[in-house]
């Protein structure tokens, strides 16, 4: 049975994912497992995924699954679980970007049943 | 030639920036963000020790404790029930109808979620019911968040945000932390009649 201690380990166990968190739309922290101050990553998710979102439909591109930002260091991936909570992962350049978009596609599916 | 009222820009522009917010990042964000701006400043504020509850109460007299100095003095009616004639963002709302004529449409978004169910609204023992307008989720927040800073015979406080009162009139009611109170519905109602925000503060053991 999954939960999300369980789906958040899984993706931290991906090579390179050194934060995972589940935050509200209001960017406080549901759950999370890491390195870093979940409670400033989850803030920041919170209002870019906002904005993301404001843009798609701004844009006429309907409803958000995913985003992704690269830097320098490494990958941000956000994506909305349903209304309320999104999910967010932070990974350095060591990641296989493929390998942790298909973990969070399926983790995504796995977080919508257990939220 | 009449003096005319010289407006506070600043509040015009806060005001426009929620509603900026609000388009721009979504009702949660917005809300996430003036919570943990209240909670920030909370902080802020120096902590403070009271030998009894009277002393508290008479400490409002002169602005003596930080729920005072950040939102004005509040009427004690016994046993730790208070009541708050004004609303501390009135002036802002004030000069932004003056100029706009009404608040923005979207403010509504911000008070439905913060009424939700939420860790940290919980944790505060605000919203649940108690906000009426985006500005609750500044002011009582700050508020809930300033029992870290007073002290009253040693002892930790609880802020217990009861009830709001919109400018319209409007009674929004927190049961859930009525029921941690020795108060009724009924009492909070009767508080706000005759002000606009109510709020109880229990000493821990």
């Amino acid at each position: 049975m999954f939960n999300t201690d369980t789906i958040l380990k899984s993706l931290n166990d991906v090579q390179g994912v050194h934060q995972s968190l589940i935050v509200g739309r209001d960017g406080f922290v549901i759950n999370s497992m890491g390195d870093m101050e979940a409670d400033s990553v989850g803030a920041v998710i919170s209002t870019a995924i906002g904005a993301i979102e404001a843009m798609g439909r701004d844009c006429k591109q309907g409803g958000l699954f995913e985003v992704m930002a690269e830097y320098n260091g490494g990958v941000v991936i956000a994506a909305p679980i349903g209304k309320e909570a999104v999910l967010g992962i932070v990974a350095d350049e060591s990641a296989n970007l493929g390998g942790v978009r298909f973990v969070v596609k399926k983790s995504m599916k796995e977080l919508e049943k257990v939220m | 030639m009449e003096t005319q009222k010289i407006l506070d820009i600043a509040h015009v522009s806060f005001l426009d920036i929620i509603r900026a917010s609000i388009v721009q990042l979504g009702a949660a964000a917005t809300k996430g963000m003036l919570i943990r701006n209240a909670m920030a400043t909370a902080e802020k504020i120096p902590e403070v020790s009271f030998d009894t509850l009277d002393e508290f109460v008479a400490s409002i007299d002169i602005a003596g404790n930080p729920v005072t100095q950040v939102e004005g003095k509040a009427v004690h009616y016994g046993k730790g029930l208070f009541g708050l004639p004004s609303c501390p963002f009135a002036p802002s709302i004030g000069d932004y109808k003056s100029v706009y004529g009404g608040l923005p449409e979207d403010y509504h978004k911000i008070t439905e979620d913060y009424n939700k169910q939420g860790p940290v609204t919980g944790a505060l023992k605000v919203g649940h019911g108690a906000g009426v307008s985006p500005f609750c989720a500044v002011h009582q927040p700050l508020r809930g968040a300033l029992k870290d800073r007073i002290r009253i015979g040693g002892n930790p406080i609880s802020i217990l945000q009861l009830g709001c009162k919109s400018g319209s009139g409007e009674k929004g009611l927190a049961q859930q932390w009525i029921d941690e109170t020795d108060f009724t519905a009924a009492e909070v109602e009767k508080v706000l009649d005759d002000n606009m925000c109510c709020y109880a503060i229990k000493v821990e053991a």
